[in-house]
């Protein structure tokens, strides 16, 4: 990781963006991003997306049984993308491993609310560089799937289950028999991690369909005739 | 002397009985014109490298960004798709900025190819460009505010906000109401009447987009229910005038595309624009060939639109 090069202020302002809405805890999110300058680095990023809560993910990625299975695979970092009603876990969390608590195997955890576009921390986890391919935990939103498809970025669908309309566990079945995702529920993350560590999904090399579908369409409405 | 039941009864029957054949007469219309436009074709005229006008409608957040992420992989010919409206619900800054956002990128990348996904090369162009983003505080503040920060309007696009058709906890009692703003805004849009709407360029014969392109949103099915009502007045006029019954340019056609989310179920805005739409596209081939009812179009399969 290349950031050697840049001054102090910048790594503060990139803490501090990154988890603008608590600014008390950007000490974290400096060893954050000071491990990512030292080691070669290993990201898992856990998202659950802006419109609903899921606390139950949550909790189960942020604890020590959780941290050490991550060290185990020789992950380095973990972040985690709580969402609304997710800020009481995240200072929970805080407040039981400290900055530097040796419980959490060395893992630097940071945390953040909600970002619109997510693709650029996902990019964290590809293994160009010095970095090794990590992991996205996500639940199953379009956009996150579609992100980890197109980085090729193993992937582990965790569909809310407080959500009314069952499609997520549609689409997380699907993409669990195309073997392109991992798909689990809140209870059994650290088992699906053994599974993506033991036999990693496929990796979507080239886009899955016609890149001038849509154009064939338009031109099939207006009846296009030479 | 007649009791009140009987003074009551009589126009009470009668009312029922003309309410009822009108319901019927109503609804075999209905139905007639939907059976007609799924199955009658539209007129076979070379248009082929004609400049299009195209409206697309985005929706909440999940909606606008596959709708996005199918524009970026389609690599159309901007010269062909001449001019784009963008639909947005109002409030729904996200949508208008991808909106604007993606003709940016457009403008800029003409001769490029356009469907490649917006990704630097290397992680140090990534650290570059968070950093940029976060010395611009200002930027940062739009965004956290989610505000509009782009242009809503060029020389060959513009984004349109209608109001919601149902807003987040809105009760049911007031939502067909609000629904119905919503559709008289979309026949508005479609006419080119609706309030602060930028106009065409005067090039464009009709201010009726040639085809509408949407993914599920609720103002989508206000968007193709206004398109389909313009286009019955339109094919009864010529029909009572005896002008025959097809127009000689086909405006107006609608493409569904369900969500790629959507593996075995379609959507509500899917059930309720199967028997609608020109051209209903499905991601998955589980959805593969439903219809509406016998003697309807069938859902298309063509592979994943989005990736």
């Amino acid at each position: 990781m290349e950031l050697s090069g840049l001054p102090f202020e910048f790594q503060l302002w990139f803490g501090n963006w990154i988890v603008a809405n608590c600014d008390d805890d950007s000490d974290r999110n400096i060893e954050f991003f000071d491990k990512m300058e030292k080691d070669s680095m290993r990201l898992c990023l856990v998202t659950v997306g802006a419109t609903a809560s899921f606390e139950r993910l949550i909790r189960q990625v942020l604890n020590e049984q959780f941290c050490a299975q991550l060290a185990k695979y020789d992950y380095t970092h973990l972040l985690v993308q709580y969402g609304k009603d997710g800020e009481d876990v995240w200072n929970e969390f805080q407040k039981k491993f400290p900055r530097g608590c040796e419980r959490l195997h060395g893992i630097a955890v940071a945390g953040f609310d909600f970002r619109p576009n997510l693709w650029q921390y996902m990019r964290l986890a590809t293994n160009d560089q010095n970095q090794k391919l990590g992991i996205v935990i996500s639940h199953a939103g379009t956009g996150t799937i579609l992100d980890a498809l197109r980085l090729a970025l193993p992937l582990i669908i965790v569909p809310n289950p407080d959500l009314a309309d069952n499609h997520q566990e549609d689409l997380a079945f699907e993409m669990e028999q195309m073997k392109y995702a991992i798909s689990a529920n809140s209870e059994n993350v650290i088992r699906a991690l053994d599974i993506a560590e033991a036999h990693p999904p496929k990796r979507l090399s080239r886009p899955h369909g016609p890149d001038d579908a849509l154009i064939g369409l338009v031109t099939d409405q207006l009846q296009d005739v030479d | 002397m007649a009791s009140l039941l009987e003074v009551v009864w009589e126009p009470f029957w009668k009312i029922l009985v003309s309410v009822a054949l009108l319901g019927f007469l109503a609804v075999s219309i209905l139905l007639a014109s939907l059976f007609i436009s799924q199955n009658v074709n539209s007129p076979k005229i070379s248009r082929h490298g004609a400049p299009l006008h195209v409206l697309i409608v985005l929706g909440s957040g999940g909606h606008t960004t596959e709708m996005l992420y199918m524009l970026n992989k389609t690599a159309f010919d901007p010269s062909i798709w001449a001019y784009r409206t963008y639909v947005t619900t109002s409030g729904d800054n996200f949508s208008a900025n991808k909106a604007a956002e993606f003709e940016a990128k457009l403008s800029g990348k003409l001769n490029d190819t356009v469907n490649k996904p917006d990704l630097p090369n290397d992680t140090t162009e990534l650290f570059e460009r968070i950093k940029v983003q976060a010395e611009n505080k200002q930027e940062l503040a739009n965004n956290k505010l989610n505000k509009a920060n782009y242009p809503t309007s060029g020389d060959s696009y513009r984004i349109i906000e209608v109001p919601r058709a149902r807003k987040v906890h809105q009760s049911y009692l007031t939502a067909p109401f609000s629904t119905i703003h919503c559709l008289w805004s979309c026949l508005l849009v479609l006419l080119g009447r609706f309030s602060g709407q930028q106009p065409l360029p005067a090039s464009y014969e009709s201010t009726c987009p040639d085809i509408i392109l949407t993914n599920g949103p609720a103002v989508a099915v206000c968007m193709m229910l206004a398109a389909k009502i313009i286009r019955f007045f339109i094919f009864t006029a010529r029909w009572l005038t005896g002008r025959g019954s097809a127009p000689s340019v086909a405006r107006l056609r609608t493409i569904y595309v369900e969500s790629w989310a959507r593996v075995r179920n379609l959507s509500v805005s899917g059930k309720l624009l199967l028997p609608v739409a020109d051209s209903f596209i499905v991601q998955w081939r589980t959805l593969e060939g439903r219809q509406a009812w016998p003697g309807m179009k069938k859902t298309q399969y063509k592979g994943w639109l989005v990736i």
